[in-house]
């Protein structure tokens, strides 16, 4: 079927292609995350019993501090399992393929783990992951065990222009999170300071969604993880220089940048994105935006996945005097 | 007056397991066309091991049976529909707390706080599109046939009637809720899948009381 020319949806391609290697849609993510910590034993260890998807913990974590918890539907790695090392999370929690974790799972993965500070449990802001993580949290505050809930809620075009930030859904701007939560963290940070910091974060990020149609010379903006579709068509103009320009215009208007304040750029390509096409993208993004504003840090990558589809997710994060000290970038000067 | 008994409601549920493991392909078609797919193998996932949990235990009391079953969905399914599915089954317990039997008052009581706890935890109202559109039909059915004094085949049926024509209203709403908000107007013509799972569980439930009676 998945050879075939018939025209199947994001989520029915992505569990073909992982039932052709791994040969379980039920069990797949828990072979995917055992067969990270087979191959990586000094780094990572598989918590056992998780009964919805797989979680993936950080070998030899320090305890004495507030621990991070990043969960989200399995079968997005590098989301969230590629998000668990030194400096970044502390465990990663799976759900079934793209389908948020079971509450008792995240449950179960706190009281694993055994913090002495609590918890921060981070996830992209999508009703299940809302769901399970609250009810999760309800679930260990019955055991005295503290958490706060830190959702992402960085995807600019996720809800209409009007609606308040925390209605919006989370992309890629949950790695600054958990950067920053770590940091905040290994500096003995309390859970509630932590909290503060990381949610005003949050507030200072906005991402969007790029996906690229070669055969029309079109562009989109907002396409959703899950094969959404777009909140923008752009048709006019369909060259880096001005795809970049109008995505940085768009996150910049959201987000408004303050003279004290210096800006952080991510660039991650989607699966039919060559590397080079995202350093390429990434450079032409720091070029345009080093002629309106101080950029501290751009980095390009890939950080998860959009099937099928050409182009980029984007992210800006301005940092200010509350998050400079948990972020480490420097100047850009081009 | 007729009373469930635990045994009566446990076949019930092995019925209402079997009935939504069965509909998992047409579930899933209907996520896909306006959401993200997941919504039938979660209940399949979900529902085949409270089926094996229904089958291998036995309870002396409903608040037992319902209260393993709805943490089995929680622990298992994961996604939107775990932590709401498995409300359904908690959040109305301290009703029954103690009862050998249900009546109808009983668990419609059960029921309707089972409603409520969705509405406060999922931040949900009538009209935005979710399975809620059609519980909530069936719970107010079932509250008008307790007040009615029915006997419990006639409710549930009713209840069952309830949940479908709530279903099909979410035909003609807009999703504001979940990944299905995203498609925006084009979610009109569609039903939300997890509303149709609502149909399918009443549908099911009632009909095993239907054969039972």
């Amino acid at each position: 079927m998945i050879y075939s020319n018939q025209k199947l949806d994001n989520k029915t391609i992505l569990v073909k292609m992982m039932d052709h290697y791994l040969g379980n849609t039920d069990t797949m993510v828990s072979e995917f995350i055992r067969s990270l910590s087979e191959l990586y034993p000094g780094k990572y260890e598989m918590m056992d019993g998780a009964s919805s998807g797989g979680v993936l913990l950080k070998k030899g974590m320090d305890t004495d501090r507030v621990n991070l918890i990043v969960s989200n539907g399995g079968g997005c790695h590098p989301l969230s399992t590629g998000y668990v090392s030194k400096g970044m999370a502390d465990a990663s929690v799976n759900g079934n393929i793209r389908s948020a974790p079971s509450a008792y799972d995240i449950y179960e993965t706190a009281r694993h783990i055994g913090s002495q500070k609590g918890y921060l449990l981070l996830y992209n802001n999508f009703m299940g992951d809302y769901l399970n993580n609250d009810l999760a949290a309800e679930l260990l505050e019955l055991e005295q065990i503290e958490s706060r809930l830190c959702p992402c809620t960085d995807d600019c075009l996720s809800v209409p222009k009007d609606a308040p930030r925390s209605e919006r859904t989370g992309l890629i701007g949950l790695l600054y999170l958990i950067k920053i939560g770590a940091a905040c963290a290994e500096k003995g940070l309390s859970l509630d300071e932590t909290y503060r910091i990381v949610a005003h974060a949050n507030e200072r990020i906005s991402s969007v969604t790029v996906t690229l149609d070669f055969s029309k010379e079109e562009y989109y903006l907002g396409s959703g993880f899950s094969g959404e579709p777009p909140a923008i068509t752009c048709t006019e103009q369909f060259d880096r220089k001005s795809i970049a320009a109008s995505v940085y215009d768009l996150l910049v208007q959201d987000l408004q940048p303050q003279p004290e304040e210096e800006l952080v750029l991510l660039v991650s390509r989607l699966d039919q994105t060559r590397c080079e096409e995202g350093i390429l993208f990434a450079s032409e993004l720091c070029r345009y935006a080093a002629d309106r504003h101080p950029i501290t840090q751009a980095d390009a990558g890939y950080l998860t996945y959009l099937l099928d589809s050409h182009g980029f997710f984007v992210s800006v994060m301005c940092i200010d005097k509350i998050t400079a000290p948990y972020w480490d970038g420097k100047r850009i000067v081009l | 007056m007729e009373k469930m008994t635990t045994a009566k409601l446990q076949n019930a549920l092995v019925s209402v397991c079997d009935a939504i493991i069965q509909a998992e392909p047409m579930l899933t078609e209907l996520d896909t066309v306006i959401g993200d797919g997941d919504h039938g193998i979660g209940m399949r996932i979900g529902f085949s091991a409270l089926k094996k949990m229904l089958l291998e235990k036995n309870f002396e009391f409903p608040y037992d049976l319902l209260h393993e079953s709805g943490m089995t969905l929680i622990r298992v399914m994961g996604g939107t529909s775990g932590v709401i599915f498995g409300t359904l089954f908690i959040g109305g317990l301290n009703e029954i707390n103690g009862k050998r039997e249900l009546t109808l008052e009983d668990f419609s009581a059960y029921i309707d706080c089972g409603t409520k706890a969705i509405e406060k935890r999922g931040r949900v109202k009538r009209g935005d599109k979710t399975m809620y559109d059609a519980l909530v039909e069936a719970d107010e059915a079932l509250l008008a046939s307790a007040a009615a004094k029915e006997e419990f085949t006639a409710a549930l049926k009713a209840a069952s009637d309830a949940a479908k024509a709530g279903a099909e209203k979410t035909k003609n709403m807009i999703s504001r809720m979940g990944r299905s908000k995203n498609f925006r107007e084009k979610t009109i013509g569609h039903p939300d899948s997890g509303a149709v799972s609502v149909t399918i569980m009443f549908e099911a439930f009632a009909e095993s009381f239907t054969v039972d009676a």
